[in-house]
């Protein structure tokens, strides 16, 4: 019984990470109703970021999350205006085939730079742990899901409850009545991407101690988040947590069961099970993902 | 060629009664107008017809046909086709390719598509449009383009949104006259138009709606005077004689 | 999604030279190169470009026509090399044969694919043939009994027909090449057929081709699997010329990407488009490798996405009907 607790613990810590960089994606869908296909190189490049702080100036990770995530606020701001934004209105293969190609420029432009070495934030406690019961917690991985989570509420609370926030859900409802209601759908579309970029900087500094980051860190990730969002109901960004955190869990006892390679086949018949069953995800709304076909 | 019945339709959104209680009956050879202001549901009726929105409760049928169970694209197959009120062109092909795209329903030859297509354009007139860019072309040709793809797939049944909308009058003219000839080859219409003066030219009769509700039924005479009607819908000051 | 349509428009009379000139006489051209040509290396580029050639045209029947972006494409590759080799090595059975069963797995996966997410719209399905792509590959890698792993599988060189074993690369462009020309043809008569019509219907308006009574889903889902199909017997030959096979060169995400890259670049929907990508994208991804890529590694790669991304947001419809409209308003000459 022990071990199904402890399986299940940590896979709902990975789990909340997942959700945090399941987020960002989904926002920037809901509202953009793009999906952006180099999300996973962003967080790459917060992790660079995040080692570099740490190894060169001595930056502990969680002081380098001030300067990371504004950067990431910041290139986000730069790649919807200088990218995204020329895509909105094109046909659908541009959208996706720009944001794809970004994600192969990002991650050759880090292979240039970084080479493919893995690199790692080593810090003095990142094996820090304690025990509860019979159960063994590592603190940096209970940080990590606790900050991940209050990320994800401190989201959902300005959505609901800021002028900004009630700004963005109009756009992601309907961008011609935002429009007509005086709401300035660009700076919506740039804001809501930025805000993306930042969430999943902010992942990426929880990550970092954890993971060992190379080129390719994000886009193996990444699958993951894309997994979540779909399960979740594109846009919806309970959805989205729950499916992180679920996707965490049997990530964590796949491969407990059946050994670390296989946990991705796990979650892909998961995913293929309930597209199948229940094509919106958890928390869908109709008509969002799914054509009428008969 | 069949008649449509309809029975009982019912459907609300959330908590709203988009339509209820809608009943009517098109025969091989009239042309039904269905009348209302903005929001009376009207559209919502065409998209019950045709199985694009599944109705709460009331049937559909096309001769002795239950449609409830079929796509729209086997009720178009059936014989039941639809313009819709926003044109939805293939906004990349030809004019002729957009023809074809409907022409194709009574064929597998598209050599035979083709040449029905371009006789379908030829009765609307529009032959000489037949290789621009079905995108590029002005509202009023959009409109003809609507009427056209439907058109070449033979339907016994035709039900039009608004093909009358931003054509100039001498247009007008000329699509109901084109409307008489469907209606006298046999053809049961039915029309969903907010030209007031086009409707009493063309319908036989007129079935009005308001907030989803059937308020009258008759003959374009009968409607004109109905009081309900003209206070409900077209206004006091209205006059039936008075064009638009 | 402008200047894609369905057949090619017909050209004023005058000018009009028999329907079926150009493409052979370029195909005959390219018949003559292997003969011509005896560097290996050179060789080696022009069958590289069939290859993609035909994958691309392969893709671009599903991806194109009917505008079902599939990230996953490579998976089907896989199969078809996978099929094949291991027919091969462990029945002794001819791969003539063995690309016909993987293309019939590959097109058996395709269809079971296709009815749980050709249901969904454009971003879901492409996500979902991400994760197809990715779980082959993964598959390919863990089974190691079956697949040989990461380090792949050799194909002995016993040189015969049966075998599909040939000691001079030459005859490996031909076969390719006729590849290339039945893609070419079988995409033609599909765009001018009333299924490649109903498959632009549905990429162009799917409510307004609904309404015209198309039925679009399950000759969808039988566009998939036929372009699965035919992607699957590229792999096949390609496990066939260069004798090796490993999961990252024939079923890795750059490989799905490339494929709807040539596509796309060349011009999507169109029955030369992905002729006309993939010869271009070979050349300059060579002729990059050669000045950029022994320096450092990525920078291939990264010349080529940013050329990616400046191709599809100034000429959407693809290097093909781009020319094609320029040369027409500057001559009014139709190829």
């Amino acid at each position: 019984m022990d071990i199904y607790v402890q399986l299940a613990l940590s896979g709902l810590f990975v789990g909340g990470i997942y959700a945090l960089i399941s987020v960002g994606l989904t926002l920037v869908f809901g509202v953009l109703r793009v999906v952006n296909f180099a999300h996973g190189e962003y967080l790459t490049l917060a992790m660079f970021l995040t080692f570099f702080l740490f190894h060169q100036l001595g930056l502990d990770p969680f002081v380098a999350s001030l300067i990371v995530v504004p950067i990431l606020f910041v290139l986000g701001l730069i790649t919807e205006r200088l990218l995204i934004r020329r895509t909105l209105e094109a046909p659908h293969v541009v959208q996706v085939f720009v944001t794809f190609a970004l994600s192969l420029f990002l991650q050759n432009l880090f292979l240039v730079l970084f080479t493919s070495d893995f690199r790692t934030v080593r810090t003095d406690y990142a094996t820090a742990a304690f025990e509860i019961g019979p159960f063994y917690i590592s603190w940096l991985r209970l940080i990590a899901f606790a900050a991940s989570i209050a990320l994800t509420v401190a989201l959902a609370l300005f959505l609901k409850h800021s002028y900004m926030g009630a700004a963005i859900r109009a756009t992601a409802q309907d961008r011609r009545s935002a429009r007509l209601v005086g709401i300035d759908v660009d700076r919506i579309y740039a804001l809501t991407f930025a805000i993306g970029c930042a969430l999943v900087g902010a992942a990426a500094v929880l990550l970092a101690p954890l993971y060992p980051v190379n080129p390719y860190t994000g886009a193996d990730l990444i699958l993951v988040a894309f997994v979540a969002v779909v399960l979740g109901g594109m846009g919806s960004i309970a959805g989205a947590t729950l499916a992180g955190l679920l996707i965490g869990v049997i990530e964590s006892f796949s491969s407990y069961f059946l050994g670390g390679e296989m946990k991705q086949f796990v979650y892909f018949i998961v995913f293929m099970a309930i597209l199948s069953l229940r094509p919106v995800g958890f928390f869908g709304r109709k008509g969002a993902e799914v054509m009428d076909v008969t | 060629m069949a008649t449509l019945t309809t029975d009982g339709l019912t459907k609300s959104f959330g908590g709203l009664r988009a339509v209820q209680d809608v009943s009517f009956v098109a025969r091989p050879g009239r042309i039904l107008s269905i009348i209302g202001p903005n929001g009376a549901g009207k559209t919502t009726v065409f998209n019950l017809l045709t199985g694009f929105i599944a109705p709460d409760t009331g049937s559909v049928r096309l001769g002795d046909m239950n449609l409830a169970k079929l796509s729209p694209e086997d009720r178009c197959r059936a014989g039941l086709a639809r313009t819709f009120q926003v044109v939805q062109p293939f906004r990349g092909l030809s004019v002729l390719d957009n023809v074809v795209m409907g022409a194709m329903l009574r064929t597998s030859s598209i050599a035979e598509a083709r040449e029905a297509a371009a006789s379908v354009l030829d009765e609307l007139g529009m032959s000489r449009l037949k290789d621009m860019r079905a995108g590029s072309l002005p509202i009023g040709d959009r409109k003809r383009l609507e009427m056209a793809k439907v058109l070449a797939t033979r339907p016994s049944v035709l039900l039009l949104d608004e093909v009358m909308g931003g054509l100039i009058p001498i247009e007008v003219q000329r699509m109901i006259s084109f409307i008489h000839g469907l209606r006298d080859r046999g053809l049961a219409v039915v029309v969903i138009e907010h030209h007031m003066s086009a409707v009493m030219r063309l319908s036989d009769e007129v079935l009005v709606l308001q907030n989803g509700q059937p308020i009258a039924h008759g003959s374009p005479q009968e409607i004109g005077r109905d009081p309900k009607v003209l206070s409900a819908y077209l206004g006091p000051n209205f006059q039936v004689d008075g064009g638009h | 999604m402008s200047d894609r349509i369905a057949v090619d428009p017909p050209g004023p009379a005058a000018t009009r030279v028999p329907r079926y000139f150009w493409p052979v006489a370029i195909f005959l051209a390219l018949a003559a190169l292997p003969a011509l040509i005896t560097d290996p290396f050179v060789l080696n580029m022009i069958m590289m470009s069939m290859l993609s050639a035909a994958a691309a045209l392969a893709w671009n029947l599903s991806g194109g026509y009917a505008g079902q972006l599939s990230l996953g494409h490579a998976a089907f590759y896989g199969i078809g090399a996978y099929a094949s080799t291991l027919l091969l090595l462990r029945a002794g059975i001819s791969p003539l044969f063995g690309m016909l069963v993987g293309a019939g797995i590959s097109a058996l996966s395709a269809i079971v694919l296709g009815m749980i997410t050709l249901r969904l719209k454009g971003s879901f399905f492409v996500m979902s043939t991400l994760a197809f792509g990715a779980v082959v590959h993964i598959g390919a890698m863990n089974f190691r009994d079956l697949t040989g792993g990461a380090s792949g599988l050799a194909i002995p060189l016993n040189p015969s027909v049966v075998n599909l074993t040939f000691a001079n690369k030459a005859v490996y462009v031909f076969i390719a090449l006729g590849l290339v020309a039945a893609y070419y043809v079988a995409t033609r008569l599909i765009a001018g057929s009333k299924l490649g019509y109903s498959l632009v219907a549905f990429r162009e308006n799917h409510d307004a081709a609904r309404a015209l009574g198309i039925r679009t889903l399950p000759i969808r889902i039988g566009i998939f699997a036929l372009s699965a199909g035919m992607t699957s017997i590229v792999g096949s030959l390609h496990a066939q010329y260069f004798l090796y096979i490993d999961p990252d060169s024939v079923m890795s995400l750059g490989l799905s990407l490339n494929f709807a890259l040539m596509a796309i670049v060349g011009g999507l929907g169109t029955a030369y488009g992905p002729i006309i990508g993939a010869a271009v994208v070979t050349c300059v991804s060579l002729v990059m490798q050669i000045y950029l890529g022994n320096q450092v590694s990525g920078l291939t790669q990264l010349a080529y996405s940013a050329i990616v991304i400046v191709v599809l947001l100034s000429l959407p419809t693809g290097l093909g009907p781009g020319l094609r409209d320029a040369l027409g308003r500057r001559f009014g000459w139709r190829p």
